[in-house]
């Protein structure tokens, strides 16, 4: 069995995700409302309430997507922009 | 050795099911799954929170608390507050600097310092001097800080906040030499010096209130390597403590000197982490779901809130709550 499921959802705010999700299941977001669950069946409970499943190829695919617009919007900036110093060139994601 | 009786001056008990009404603190051996319980505080965790209609990141510094905080600043004029549940735009401020540095609470906020970005190709950038107020209806000007500065870190009240670490100066591409030891102390009208750093640092995270305030991390002058040293400042000088579990800058701090939580951060990805600080060490507590660095943090180790920031898609306005684990049952294991 895989240890993560995949899904996109949109963050709704308070209650989107509890403290008690947090304890019966892995959760972590990611770019293009990426989620990655832990697999168990209150995280498949959670995923299938709030959003739509995806692979792990499909939801990797949004977050590049979404990762490299940021990059490029980076790259499209003038070069005293980039120089600033918290200005950091987005890095690629990769979903576990 | 010590043994569990030495220490606590009876054995472990072994029972076949775990007792009905343990005492906090309490350690027994469940002989019928075979493993060391204990009746102790569990780990930490987040939860989500409103989201912030507008997402802004490079926030430098703590308000409020979980049920009642605020954001300001971070490259727009709109100012948000949170009742615990939601989001609502209030009053903006006159400025929409970014990297301002905002401390205090809801009704009685401070923001100061921050970054201006060139506004046409050919006018410099420049550090802020400027200092609002806030008194939970409108931002007026308060006094102006001493040089410009941006990247600081700072905690405190209105009236009495504490600024630490940043660059100081005018704008230059390769502001090497404004990484100084400097900090300053706002009495509710005007900037004075406090005590100096023992180096120059900027990102970092401040804890606590002006005589009574925890550093953690940043980075050293020069922009790099990322810290992990914290320091103690007692209102005049600064004293080492045991260091944060990673290197990382624009950490999310909250809390006192003595009962912090420092979130996220740059290590240098954004990292998820989150850490409770009791006074002598560090511990890991459940990690926030989003990683983020450059957030607004405010609130207490048993109730805090971690706002906004900067994640690996960009800036956020999502929003998450931290709740002090409870006592409860665990099975208790080497590394427990």
């Amino acid at each position: 069995m895989e240890n993560f499921l995949y899904g996109v959802a949109t963050n709704t705010g308070k209650g989107f995700f509890t403290a008690e999700d947090r304890r019966n299941f892995f959760l972590r977001g990611y770019p293009a409302n990426v989620w990655v669950v832990g697999n168990n069946p209150k995280g498949a409970l959670w995923v299938a309430d709030r959003g739509v499943f995806k692979t792990k190829s499909e939801a990797q695919a949004l977050v590049d997507a979404e990762v490299q617009a940021a990059q490029a919007a980076w790259d499209a900036q003038t070069d005293e922009e980039k120089a600033d110093l918290l200005n950091i060139r987005p890095s690629d994601v990769t979903l576990p | 050795m010590s043994t569990y009786k030495n220490l606590h001056g009876t054995r472990v008990n072994v029972v076949s099911s775990n007792p009905s009404n343990p005492k906090e603190g309490e350690v027994w051996y469940n002989s019928t799954l075979g493993q060391l319980k204990g009746y102790v505080l569990g780990l930490g965790s987040f939860a989500s929170g409103g989201t912030a209609s507008t997402a802004r990141s490079e926030l430098m510094g703590n308000v409020g608390t979980q049920t009642s905080s605020l954001l300001a600043g971070a490259g727009t004029t709109n100012v948000e507050e949170y009742d615990g549940s939601s989001w609502t735009e209030v009053n903006n401020r006159s400025t929409s600097f970014s990297r301002v540095v905002n401390n205090g609470t809801q009704t009685a906020a401070l923001g100061y310092g921050g970054y201006s970005p060139s506004p046409t190709p050919t006018a410099p950038a420049r550090y802020v001097i400027n200092t609002e107020e806030y008194d939970g209806t409108n931002w007026t000007n308060g006094g102006n800080f001493p040089n410009g500065i941006q990247t600081a870190c700072g905690t405190g009240t209105q009236t009495a906040s504490f600024q630490a670490s940043g660059i100081f100066g005018p704008y230059t591409t390769a502001p090497s030499s404004g990484w100084q030891t400097t900090t300053n102390e706002y009495d509710g009208s005007s900037w004075s010096n406090g005590g100096a750093m023992p180096a120059g640092r900027d990102i970092s995270s401040l804890a606590g209130i002006q005589t009574a305030a925890i550093m953690v991390g940043g980075r050293a002058s020069g922009g790099a390597p990322n810290l992990n040293a914290v320091l103690y400042y007692d209102g005049s000088s600064w004293t080492s403590q045991p260091n944060y579990p990673a290197s990382g800058h624009a950490i999310i701090g909250s809390g006192t000197q003595t009962a912090a939580m420092f979130a996220g951060g740059a290590v240098p990805s954004r990292t998820t982490n989150a850490f409770t600080w009791d006074g002598s060490a560090f511990a890991a507590t459940g990690s926030m779901a989003n990683a983020r660095a450059y957030g607004l943090g405010g609130g207490t180790t048993t109730a805090a809130i971690v706002s906004a920031g900067s994640t690996p898609g960009g800036a956020t306005g999502a929003t998450e709550e931290y709740t002090e684990g409870g006592v409860e049952v665990k099975t208790l294991t080497t590394s427990s």
